[in-house]
């Protein structure tokens, strides 16, 4: 006997109370449609990633319990406690506890191949298939952390936030587009303060913006220093 | 019948006199011999059997004696292209100086039955051994033949080897000679080439000669040059919390230590102030310890002398080297930081009772306070760490730097034999706001072989007023300061050395020499450091001394060939500085024009990286352990540097703009 088929309604309700995610209907049905996809358990593991990848601006519903209030940016609120569950996605990232030059540093290495373990400058080679290398070795030299990562709603709205503890997932090379979703977080001055407790790392990216920020990086942060030598 | 003979050849003459002083007792007929620095030492000898007792004729040579070049239609500059340098044949030569040397081998092995060579007990001995054999298997091809192995030149140490001869190591040897190959060929088709390219640019006939140790050790330093010139200060945030108690100030730091980001510091700090209390999160009073240093290496021996004597490494060499000729320290070359337990540590730590300076000290040692030694992680299976075989009285030694090294040398190996340096650190661990904050002091309670070993320092800091568990108090201070970070200083001799150690360039025993080579090729200049400037962008580490030792650490410290330098000799800043020796190195406009042409020919792989000559290294280890052969490696090397040669040679144009932009006019 097959399985019963997942109807639209017990897909969205899936999503909102094990991820809460509250998706827009239009665009499950429209992705359940257009795009060929698994049945069954799979199905569920299969969408996940869809949303993970997508831009919430348009898979998200931008309800106002679910967004940033207009408020956030009231710099003279001291603080404020937003309840949410706000589901957000990652628009750029900045380890604020490493210099423009050390982070510039570290992407030219890796960009040649290299990394620093201790003094010694270790070269990652391409496979024997002349395949890219594979993923960049973890091993980095110093502490890092915490990071600025500015979060946009479902609604567009785009706030700054910063680690008051690390937070699993976030860190300067995440990938631009990830999800996550904040609950009870505090904003001071329009500044979220991301702890474990508030913040739950979902992952993804989206994958036209995320290349869009490695290539522009090295670009970006040159210029930055640029403009501190002036 | 007349007694078997033995011919003993030793590396160079200062050791075949010593040795044969020693076996003789004294009592040697000395021969010259048509080279002016060659004597032949006849005495006899009492062998183990199955030798018993022998006439000895002890003689030396002088290093290599035979040479590698190319065959008559390569040799000359002009006699073919670069490139056919990675092909053509090779030929080993009795060269026009150590023809005499070669003759008197060939002289002495003819009425001898064996040849007991007593080259130095290090992979370049090894090969040595191996040309000394085959010239004199030659002449006599009947004669048997062994090696001594010692590793310095104290009188018992010598009858024991002496009395104990083993078999040559070939794979030593295949490694150097694989090695010698290989800097032939890459050095000369790499020289010979860049030379006639930038021929014009130069306008002369200098030779830019190209050395595949040379040019990492030279890449090091550009690297530091660039990060130097292009560095930007970048201004950062940082947040400090003052409590006076007791009329103490104590001041706590920030557990992130800085930001650079004003916005998120400024809105951490107003979050802090409004919480108004400090809460105390942990007040720890643990044991803490400085640990003794490891036995001494070549390279530690080489970063410590520059360091804390300011002393060049290649001079610091020079000097050991005759420390240990004139039987005074052990064998200098060695990788090894671990005493064998065999040696008799107590019995070299007695030798050093009648020093004026240390004698009290070794007294102390003799009297109970001896403490084995701390294993490092390195055995060479060939020498044990540096240390010193006799005690010399100041007098004794010719000038003030020999005095130094061997003071050195001798306090190192106090140290070593004496106990760990030992304190209570207290750590007062506070938040504040959402914010955490720490300050900590020190109380030293036994110095220990600190007392001998006057280049590092440990010193209690400022005495903490009491804090409890749980305890709130308002702060009498707290602010937010802006700094800005300063840029690296110029690379030091030791920071060279120790990147040379850490991504396999050159030997312990080279790494000086291909310093010096840089320096001379005026590839670099190297300048004394002047104190002050360029900041402490470099001296991250610095910080760290101050920090007490953490209690329970393993003892994992001066591991990978000495690599880590932390602890060993850092807090010597003070005594580095007012000798305000140590040097520091400049690249010239010829040696950043090479690097640049270089990286921008060669990518990700460029000449001036260390990749390609730390694997080359990594397959000498690889013959030795016997799991390479010397034609696999030198085959797959010279592909590899041929690769990049003939990359090189298509872009031929980028290394003579760059040259230009450098030199030209």
């Amino acid at each position: 006997m097959p399985p019963a088929p997942l109807n639209i309604d017990t897909l969205l309700s899936h999503f909102r109370t094990s991820l809460n995610l509250h998706l827009r209907p239009t665009w499950l049905s429209h992705t359940l449609t257009t795009q060929r996809l698994p049945t069954g358990a799979a199905l569920l593991a299969s969408l996940k990633f869809r949303i993970l990848a997508s831009d919430i601006t348009e898979s998200l519903q931008p309800h106002a319990n679910l967004c940033f209030p207009p408020s956030i940016h009231d710099a003279d609120t001291q603080a404020q406690v937003l309840a949410g569950p706000i589901a957000v996605q990652v628009v750029a990232v900045e380890d604020v506890g490493l210099s423009r030059m050390e982070q510039l540093d570290r992407l030219e290495m890796a960009a040649r191949g290299e990394v620093v373990r201790g003094r010694e400058v270790v070269r990652v080679v391409p496979g024997e298939d002349g395949e890219a290398p594979r993923a960049a070795p973890i091993a980095r030299a110093g502490k890092t952390g915490p990071c600025k990562v500015l979060v946009e709603d479902a609604g567009g709205r785009r706030v700054y936030a910063v680690e008051l503890e690390a937070v699993e997932g976030v860190k300067g090379d995440m990938a631009i587009g990830a999800k996550m979703v904040l609950k009870d977080i505090t904003a001071a001055r329009g500044l979220l303060l991301l702890t474990p407790g508030n913040t739950t790392f979902l992952g993804g990216k989206i994958e036209v913006w995320n290349q869009a920020w490695v290539e522009g990086r090295i670009q970006a942060l040159q210029s930055a220093i640029e403009q501190l030598k002036s | 019948m007349p007694p078997k003979k033995i011919l003993c050849i030793a590396e160079k003459p200062s050791i075949a006199k010593a040795v044969s002083q020693h076996m003789s007792g004294g009592q040697t007929n000395v021969r010259t011999t048509k080279n002016k620095y060659i004597k032949n030492y006849d005495f006899t000898y009492l062998f183990a059997q199955p030798w018993g007792e022998c006439a000895v004729t002890m003689t030396s040579v002088l290093g290599h004696t035979v040479e590698w070049d190319f065959d008559d239609a390569h040799r000359k500059w002009n006699s073919c292209a670069p490139g056919a340098l990675f092909e053509a044949r090779t030929v080993q030569v009795i060269g026009e100086k150590t023809k005499d040397v070669a003759t008197n081998i060939t002289h002495e092995a003819r009425n001898a039955s064996m040849l007991f060579i007593w080259t130095d007990c290090d992979r370049e001995g090894e090969y040595i051994g191996t040309e000394v054999r085959d010239i004199a298997l030659k002449a006599n091809p009947r004669i048997m033949v062994k090696r001594a192995r010692f590793s310095n030149i104290e009188r018992a140490h010598i009858l024991h080897a002496a009395q104990n001869p083993i078999d040559l190591d070939e794979r030593q040897a295949a490694a150097v000679s694989a090695r010698i190959e290989l800097d032939l060929r890459i050095g000369a088709a790499f020289t010979r080439w860049q030379t006639t390219a930038l021929k014009a640019i130069l306008g002369s006939d200098q030779i830019v000669s190209y050395g595949s140790c040379q040019f990492p050790t030279l890449g090091f330093v550009v690297d530091r040059y660039h990060k130097i010139k292009n560095f930007v200060a970048e201004p950062f945030w940082y947040i400090k919390v003052m409590q006076k108690r007791d009329d103490i100030h104590v001041t706590f730091n920030w557990n992130r230590s800085r930001l650079f980001d004003r916005m998120s510091t400024v809105i951490l700090f107003e979050r802090c102030l409004l919480e108004k209390y400090a809460t105390v999160i942990s007040t720890v009073s643990k044991p803490a310890r400085k640990l003794k240093p490891l036995p001494l290496t070549t390279v530690e021996l080489q970063k410590q002398g520059s360091r804390l004597l300011g002393l060049s490494s290649q001079l610091v060499m020079t000097i050991a080297e005759k420390l240990y000729i004139s039987g005074f320290i052990s064998y200098p070359r060695t990788e090894t930081d671990q005493f064998d337990k065999a040696i008799d540590l107590r019995a070299l730590v007695d030798k050093q009772i009648q020093s004026e300076s240390w004698g009290q000290f070794a007294q102390g040692l003799m009297d109970g306070g001896f403490s084995q030694p701390c294993m490092g992680k390195n055995n060479d299976k060939a020498h044990p760490p540096i240390h010193p075989v006799a005690f010399v009285a100041p007098s004794a030694l010719a000038t003030a730097d020999e005095r130094k090294v061997y003071e050195l040398i001798t306090r190192r190996f106090l140290a070593c034999c004496s106990e760990d340096a030992i304190g209570e650190t207290t750590t007062v661990n506070i938040k504040y706001g959402d914010e955490h904050f720490h300050t900590s002091g020190l109380i030293v309670r036994k110095r220990n072989y600190l007392d001998v070993y006057i280049y590092e320092k440990w010193v209690s800091s400022q005495i903490l007023p009491k804090f409890r568990d749980g305890e709130r108090f308002i702060p009498t201070e707290a602010n937010i300061t802006e700094g800005k970070t300063s840029p690296p200083a110029y690379l030091t001799e030791p920071e060279l050395i120790a990147l040379m150690d850490a991504n396999g360039i050159g030997t312990d025993a080279t790494m000086a020499d291909h310093i010096a080579r840089i320096t001379e090729r005026m590839y670099v200049f190297a300048q004394p450091k002047t104190r002050g400037a360029g900041g402490g962008g470099g001296d991250a580490e610095e910080e760290m001394d101050n920090e007490p030792a953490a209690a329970g650490r393993g003892r994992g410290r001066g591991h990978g060939r000495g690599g880590a330098a932390r602890g060993g000799g850092r807090g010597g800043a003070a005594a580095g500085g007012g000798r305000g020796g140590m040097l520091e190195f400049i690249p010239s406009n010829l040696g950043i024009a090479l690097v640049e042409g270089y990286d921008k020919i060669g990518f990700d792989n460029s000449l001036s990286k260390p990749f390609l000559r730390k694997e080359m290294e990594e397959k000498m280890k690889r013959i030795c352990e016997g799991t390479m052969t010397r034609g696999d490696v030198v085959h797959s090397s010279l592909e590899q540097y041929r690769d990049m040669f003939i990359k090189a040679s298509r872009q031929v144009g980028i290394l003579q703009e760059s040259a230009r932009k450098y030199l030209g006019p």
